[in-house]
Parts: C-alpha cells; structure tokens; sequence
C-alpha cells in the first residue's frame, strides 16, 4: 500500500505548493515592515531600467521608436502607459525610465 | 525497527519539504522591489522558485543515497519522483503562463529567439515536457529502455542548467546575496549527486565484478541467473530486496536493470546470488539469455523496502503474478534456510501451467516449510481441478487461515493485479499497513 500513501503524500505536497506560491504572492507585494531610517540614493532610469526592463528589452531598441515620433509627448504617454500596464515601478520610477529612454543617445 | 525507520522517512520527508521552500523563503526575506508588483508577476516569480528545487532534488530521489532510501523503499522514490516531475512540469508552465496573462508575448516560448531569458526558460519549459512525456509514454514511444535512460540523464542536466542560466538572467530577486549563496548551493548540490551517481558510484562498483556462475531456463521465459562475486566478498541483502544489474564493458556506460534477487538473504556458497530474469525488453530477451558462464557484469545494491525483514507477522501471505515469484523465492528460501515455523500460503497466478517458474522447487518447498500453495490459472487445461481465474477475495478466503489479518501480506505482479489485490486485501480485512507490494514499472 506504500504507493497509495505516496500519492496522497504527494497531493498533500502539490496542496502545501500552491499554499506556498499564494502566501509568497501576498507577502512578496506588503510593503516591508521596518521603517526606513535613512534614505537610499535615488535609483536613476538607467539602474531602474536595467533592474526592471533590460533581461528582456535592449534600451536602443525599446525607445527607437520614440523617439523617430513626430509626437514626442504622446509617444512618452504611450510608453508610460506600457509600463504601468507592464511590470509597473513607482510612477517616479516610470518617468525616470521615460526620461532614460528618450534622452538622446550620446554622440 | 518500523518506529525508527518512520521517524527517519519524517526527518527526510522534512528536509526536502524545507529545501524546496526555502528559495521562496529567500526571496521574500531578500525582496528587492521598492514598490509592490502585479500579483500574476509575484505568482510567476513563486512558481519559478519552487520549479527549481523540484527539478534538482529529482536527482536525489533517485540516486541511491543509502541513509535517504532505507526507511522509504527504492520504488517508492522512484514513484514519488515520477509524481514530482509531473509536479515540476506544472510549475514550469505556470511560471511563463502567469507571464503570458501579464502582457508577456507568446514569442518567449521560443527557444530559438529573443532575448537570454526568454530562451532558457523556453528550453526549460520545453525539456520538462519532453522528459515527462518520455517518462510516460516510452513504450507508445517505442523508445528502448536504455536509449530513455540516457535521454532522460541528458534532458535532466539541460533543464537544470536552462533554469539556473534563467534564474540569474532574470536578475531581480536573483541579484541578491543570499539568493545566490541558495542557487550556488543548489547547483553544487545537484552536482555532487550526479557525479556520485553516474561516475563515483560506477567506478567503485568497476572494481567490483561478479561472474555469471549459471545461466538457466527457469520455465515461464525466464532465465535463472546465478552470479558470484570476483574478489570481493559481495553483498548482504533482505529477503525481497532488489539490486541494479549493468552488463557490458563497463558499469560507467551500460544501462541499470532493477532485478530482485531470487535466492536465500542467508547465502549461497561463496557469496553468490541468484536472479530470476523474464524476457520483457532488448537486454532480458536477448543480452541475458546470452550471458555464457564467466561473462562479467556489476550488480549495485541492495535496495528496496518489500522485505519481511523487521515486521511482527504471525504468518505470510505471499502473492505473485508473472515474475513477481522472484521476490517471492528468495522469502521463501530465507524462511526455510532459517527454519521458520510460522503459515505461509502462497497464491502463484499465471496463463497456465507451462507459465508457472520454479514449480518443482516451490511443491518441494512444502515438506520443509509450514507452506500452503495455491495455483491460480488464467486459461488452465480442462483437467485443471485448482483455481482457475484471477486471485479474487472468493479465491484468497478459500485458502486463507483464520488468523490471517494477523499475517504480513507481500503482493507483486502486474500493477493492474497490485491495484486489486491491494483494495482486495484491505475490503476482506487485511490493515492497510500489512499489505506490501513492490513496483517497479515506472517507464
């Protein structure tokens, strides 16, 4: 019968998983406990675009079509609009990596 | 003995429940983001971080690990690892689909294209699909045992490295220290175990050769193979237990074939053990048959919790389908070596008569042993007076003494004989905990 025990074993453990994944969920996006007692640098959009955009996204090829646009202030609404909707930072962060993005490249 | 060995299933049974939630723990302790995240994102981020540790304690599962397998039996890891892959599978896929849900593009499920992550986590994914379908559909696959053997190796090490390649890729929670000191770990971990298995343990099990004493016709297209050990002393084993067999020029590159050992756990003269070994594949149909007097071959073991060894039993019930009598031989050989006195009723199902294996020995068995034997045919002659049919509660109450439920019950067989016999045995009165059965028709 050690078959049977296994496989109620392994659907207490497939229940303890998805237990786990739900409670990371919830306490992964609390805001952490310990007050902040000095204040860390500000992050530019440089650091917040490698942190948040830059395992998927290369920068040149992200913004290049911003900044071809005629309309540099509606492209901006639109790529800010994309990373509130994408993977979301601050609104802070969002315009520092706006800025990063349409900054034009370094001659 | 039964208190010890549970207590240790429990202390294992928690290390790995712990280890495989701590990269979870980590990650929270460790969370780098100033602001919270999409839930879907974190819920992706979860899955991924149990993914890992499922896909690398796979290997601990089954690499033979002494202490580990002792208090759980050799197939019941093996079970448990073919759950937990499928298990794994499931993470694996969740991890990108929660992505999907988010705004991810489909375009990341090519492992072809696109950025780093995407890639390794698209061979991750698509490794883990090909390994579990591999896993469960070999045979409709058509895919020789040996040839998944080392697929299933292969897939195993491309999915780890994909998944720890992503891991550190995706940054975030994997910048941190601690998270990296876990997966530094983890991979050395899952390393260490694969060496041990694949290279350590067969080069020590090369300096340990045994030599093919006799090979025979056990009747039932088996072969009776008996092997001695080549200047060592060989091995101690339970009565029921298994060994791995390796034919060929080396035990570093041949395939492993689990075989349960079919003589006495007191010993035959010089150390030698006997194997009872049915024609079902390439190696048992053709390479065993052919093993002449002296060939070499290793044998690794023993494994395996079917043993009657350490468990209170008034008497055993001992039932066997096929080749099932194998284990079975060797319980019994060890009762009669050891001059046990207590009942044993033996139920032996198969086609018909010219199926049955080591009937001369087993009818002797019952004037040295306190041995009841009971045939059960298939398809019998018309002259057959015996049962006829498949072990039913009708079949095992006819034959089973009064005091059975105080007996130790061994089932092996078809696993669609074991299912039935196990719900049969419990229905008629059999505790769940006196019913053993080993399987080991995994793949």
């Amino acid at each position: 019968m050690r078959h049977v025990i296994v496989t109620r074993v392994t659907g207490g453990f497939v229940v303890l998983l998805l237990a786990a994944v739900l409670a990371f969920t919830w306490a992964a996006r609390r805001p952490t406990a310990a007050p902040v007692l000095v204040a860390p640098a500000a992050p530019s959009g440089e650091v917040l675009f490698q942190r948040h955009c830059a395992a998927c996204h290369d920068p040149a090829d992200t913004a290049v079509g911003y900044r071809l646009a005629d309309d540099h202030a509606a492209a901006a609404a639109e790529l800010r609009g994309f990373l509130v909707d994408h993977y979301g930072p601050s609104p802070e962060g969002i315009a520092l990596i706006v800025t990063h993005l349409l900054e034009p490249p370094p001659p | 003995m039964i208190v010890s060995l549970l207590l240790r299933a429990l202390v294992w049974f928690g290390l790995y429940v712990a280890l495989t939630l701590l990269p979870l723990g980590v990650a929270w302790w460790e969370r780098p983001w100033d602001t919270p995240r999409p839930v879907l994102v974190e819920a992706s981020v979860a899955t991924g971080f149990l993914a890992l540790p499922l896909m690398i304690f796979q290997f601990a599962l089954v690499s033979r690990l002494g202490p580990a397998s002792r208090p759980f039996g050799s197939d019941t890891l093996m079970q448990f690892h073919a759950q937990m892959g499928v298990v794994a599978l499931a993470a694996v896929a969740l991890h990108p689909l929660l992505l999907v849900v988010e705004g991810m593009p489909w375009r990341a499920w090519n492992p072809w294209a696109g950025p780093w992550l995407w890639r390794t986590g698209a061979v991750a994914f698509w490794a883990t699909l090909l390994i579990v379908g591999t896993s469960i559909w070999r045979r409709r696959l058509r895919l020789s045992y040996e040839a998944w053997q080392i697929l299933h190796l292969l897939l195993a090490i491309v999915i780890t490295a994909a998944m720890v390649i992503h891991i550190l890729a995706a940054r975030g929670y994997a910048s941190e220290p601690g998270m990296r000191a876990l997966l530094a770990g983890y991979v050395a971990l899952a390393a260490v175990l694969l060496l041990r298995y694949r290279l350590v343990r067969p080069l020590l099990l090369w300096r340990r050769p045994w030599v093919v004493e006799r090979n025979e016709d056990a009747g039932g297209s088996t072969r009776l193979l008996r092997v001695r050990p080549e200047g060592h002393a060989g091995i101690s084993f339970e009565p029921g237990q298994f060994s791995w067999i390796m034919s060929g020029t080396s035990p570093l590159w041949s395939a492993q074939h689990p075989i349960s050992m079919a003589s006495s756990a007191e010993g035959l003269p010089g150390g030698a053990l006997e194997f009872g070994i049915k024609a079902l594949g390439d190696w048992s149909s053709t390479v065993v048959p052919a093993l002449a007097p002296g060939a070499r071959l290793w044998v690794d073991g023993a494994f395996g919790a079917f043993t009657p060894e350490g468990r209170a039993a008034q008497g055993y019930v001992l039932i066997a389908g096929g080749i099932g009598i194998s284990p079975m031989r060797s319980i019994l050989l060890t009762l009669r070596d050891r001059e046990d006195v207590r009942p044993v009723v033996l139920f032996y199902a198969a086609h018909d008569a010219s199926r049955v294996m080591f009937r001369e020995e087993i009818d002797a068995l019952t004037t040295v042993l306190n041995l009841t034997v009971v045939y059960v045919f298939e398809n019998p002659d018309e002259d057959w007076a015996g049962e006829r049919g498949v072990v039913t509660a009708e079949v095992l109450r006819r034959h089973l003494p009064r005091q059975f439920r105080r007996f130790q019950h061994f089932v092996c067989g078809p696993p669609a004989m074991m299912d039935a016999l196990e719900r049969t045995l419990v229905d008629i009165g059999v505790p769940f905990g006196a019913v053993q059965t080993e399987r080991f028709d995994m793949v």
